[in-house]
């Protein structure tokens, strides 16, 4: 039934279906295995990659072949393009999947693929550069009659920016051009602090996007909502409805749910003109746009993120549409499998992302090696069938966690039949997890779960800071006796030597007889 | 003992109790009776199950469980005798970006001496002194873990 053209408009002459035999998935992470997943769904051979320094055996064990690149750095090696081309036909794929983050939204990734006749899973490199600029994104938006935030050109000197906030007012927020996660933002309050604010936006956007392109908006506090879409080589689009990301720490996503708090009325307006937006830009593949949501209403347009999200699942659950399938398949030339009205929420579905960094100290990146993982533990039968347990995630037992990479260490989702019930779900689901050895914020998403306003939905961008929740965090985790039980074990190890010295593998093995004492 | 929990600095007094079953810890002005058994540490009205490792950098990941939460923390044990003041530590895990002073030059407090990128941010380290730099530990692109020796400066006039 794959190949019926049953949802085609026959405007143009259809392209044919590329046939793929082996993916090159040039990532890191649990992004590989969620790809994995979709293309052993389809059929599909696949290919990972590691480095000296980064490998991971989960992935290694999952995927059909992998190859090692050769460098140091993120720059010599997923950063790469020259290289992935090597590798990928090394490999043998006639396909390459970027995953999220580094070159996912790099025109030059998808024009290499296209020179080389391997097909690159996402936006042609043509519609990349319609859509991958902030900038240039932007004044697409408007002409799909979307309401743009006021922002500057693109900002040469610090003056410039100045310039901007002088018109604007403050507070203003720099930002990279191009790149995703929040990349080069720097909130400025006031004159003193754009000198400095300025150099170090630039310099954070040549190293991750290796281009010294920012520009300057107007910063407003509202909800980060945000709607997915596909589109097919054939002219058809279709929106997956909305999520919520408003929970941030540094402007980086930290909670997202699926679908947001929006009328249906505004769910299906916007997603209307975001599916009109994608065709103007002349894109296939899996997109989402994203918005601030003003308190007075307003809807303001902010990129386009032209790759799969990390949220991506939470859609997946409430939708039941394999996104990463359809990305795949679209970009083979396949027209969608699905059209709009079939497209019905089911639900609510929540996300906690598990990261490698401490939030009782400002959310720094932890490194070291975990010591005790479990993520396969089970809800209780009593609560079990409330709700639906998703997690994804590479993370083992003694696996090292590096800082110079994304702090991702596993995605939590949960599914149940509404949103207070989801919220339940969660705070049962993470209970049942352990990360230990290295500091996650498994224990903060719960605290954040527990908050009286996060049961509400009263939600916003500033939400961490504005509740304080990182101080209630600390009062909580810190409190007296729980600092007392931390003295009272180091003094026993160094004064007493009663407590063992537990090597890794020592602590890894009493836990599993621990677990088996206490079934 | 002065313990540096996740940054937080305690100052804390521990000795064995009259028996000598447990301890006697004193927090923040808060007394708190502990003992131990095995990863067990019993407080006051709780049962902590605390598992610890010694980290390369002499720093302890230590996981304690209670109830249902488990959470790791990053503690270090400072000893009494640490002097800081002619050192410039690293605040946070991360690599070093830039380097912009050198041995000899001099440095005024507030001054961004080092850039650290930890995940996607570049973060200035600064100068918590006036004083001539000593010596310079890291280069560009070094890895370093926190709480590590960075720059040292010459002792202040």
């Amino acid at each position: 039934m794959d190949n019926k053209k049953k949802a085609s408009t026959g405007k143009r002459r259809t392209p044919p279906v590329r046939k793929i035999n082996k993916m090159l998935i040039a990532n890191r992470g649990e992004i590989v295995l969620r790809i994995n997943k979709a293309c052993r769904a389809l059929g599909i051979m696949t290919a990972a990659l590691y480095t000296t320094n980064d490998h991971n055996k989960m992935l290694n064990h999952a995927v059909d072949d992998y190859a090692k690149i050769e460098g140091d750095s993120i720059a010599h090696t997923l950063l790469n393009t020259r290289k992935l081309m090597k590798a990928a036909k090394k490999l043998g794929c006639d396909a390459l999947h970027p995953g999220y983050g580094f070159l996912a939204e790099d025109p030059l990734l998808a024009e290499a693929c296209e020179k080389e006749n391997i097909l690159f899973i996402g936006p042609s490199s043509k519609a990349l550069r319609n859509v991958a600029g902030k900038l240039d994104a932007r004044n697409l938006a408007k002409e799909a009659g979307l309401d743009v935030i006021e922002s500057s050109r693109m900002l040469t000197t610090a003056k410039d920016a100045a310039e901007f906030a002088r018109q604007e007012g403050y507070p203003i927020v720099l930002k990279s051009c191009t790149g995703g996660g929040g990349r080069g933002i720097r909130v400025v309050n006031n004159p003193q602090e754009i000198q400095e604010s300025f150099e170090d936006s630039m310099t954070e956007s040549i190293r991750t996007s290796g281009r010294n392109q920012i520009f300057a908006e107007k910063h407003i506090q509202g909800r980060h909502i945000e709607i997915q879409f596909i589109a097919d080589k054939h002219g058809n689009a279709l929106h997956l409805y909305d999520r919520e990301c408003s929970i941030q720490r540094r402007h980086q996503k930290l909670i997202e749910e699926a679908p947001s708090p929006l009328s249906k009325k505004m769910k299906d307006e916007y997603g209307k003109k975001v599916c009109s937006l994608a065709l103007k830009a002349g894109y296939a593949g899996a997109g989402t746009v994203e918005f601030l949501w003003t308190p007075e209403g307003r809807m303001q347009f902010l990129e386009i993120n032209p790759r799969i999200q990390v949220e991506h699942g939470v859609t997946e659950m409430v939708t039941g549409v394999d996104i990463v399938i359809e990305q795949i398949r679209t970009a083979q030339g396949h027209p969608l499998s699905i059209r709009q009205h079939d497209i019905k929420i089911d639900g609510h579905a929540i996300e906690c992302r598990i990261i490698a960094e401490n939030a009782r100290d400002g959310f720094s990146p932890s490194r070291g090696s975990t010591a005790f993982v479990d993520l396969t533990s089970k809800p209780d039968e009593e609560t079990a069938g409330h709700y639906r347990l998703r997690i994804e995630t590479a993370l083992y037992q003694g696996i090292h966690i590096q800082p110079q990479y994304d702090s991702l260490m596993a995605k939590v989702m949960v599914w149940a039949k509404d949103r207070r019930s989801a919220v339940k779900g969660m705070r049962d689901a993470l209970t049942h997890l352990r990360i230990e050895g290295v500091p996650n914020t498994l224990c903060f998403c719960k605290t954040l779960m527990n908050h009286p306003d996060m049961k509400k939905g009263n939600l916003s961008t500033d939400f961490i800071k504005e509740k304080g929740l990182v101080e209630q965090y600390i009062k909580k985790t810190l409190a007296p006796d729980i600092v007392a039980a931390i003295a009272t074990a180091i003094y026993e190890k160094e004064y007493s030597h009663k407590l063992l010295d537990e090597e890794l593998d020592n602590w890894t093995k009493r836990a599993i007889e621990e677990s088996f004492k206490h079934p | 003992m002065k313990l540096l929990i996740d940054e937080h600095e305690y100052e804390i007094y521990i000795k064995p109790d009259k028996d000598r079953q447990g301890y006697i810890v004193i927090v923040d002005g808060a007394k708190v009776k502990t003992s131990a058994e095995g990863m067990l540490i019993h407080t006051d009205n709780n049962v902590n199950e605390v598992r610890m490792r010694q980290n390369e950098d002499s720093t302890y990941s230590i996981s304690v469980s209670r109830g249902k939460c488990r959470d790791t923390y990053i503690v270090e044990h400072r000893s009494e005798t640490q002097e800081d003041d002619n050192l410039l530590r690293a605040p946070m895990n991360g690599i070093v970006t830039a380097v912009k002073t050198a041995k000899g030059k001099k440095a005024k407090k507030g001054q961004s001496l080092i850039k650290l990128m930890s995940m996607k941010m570049e973060n200035d380290i600064r100068s918590g002194v006036d004083a001539r730099v000593k010596q310079v530990n890291v280069v560009k692109n070094q890895t370093v873990t926190k709480g590590e020796v960075l720059i040292e400066f010459e002792d202040g006039q």
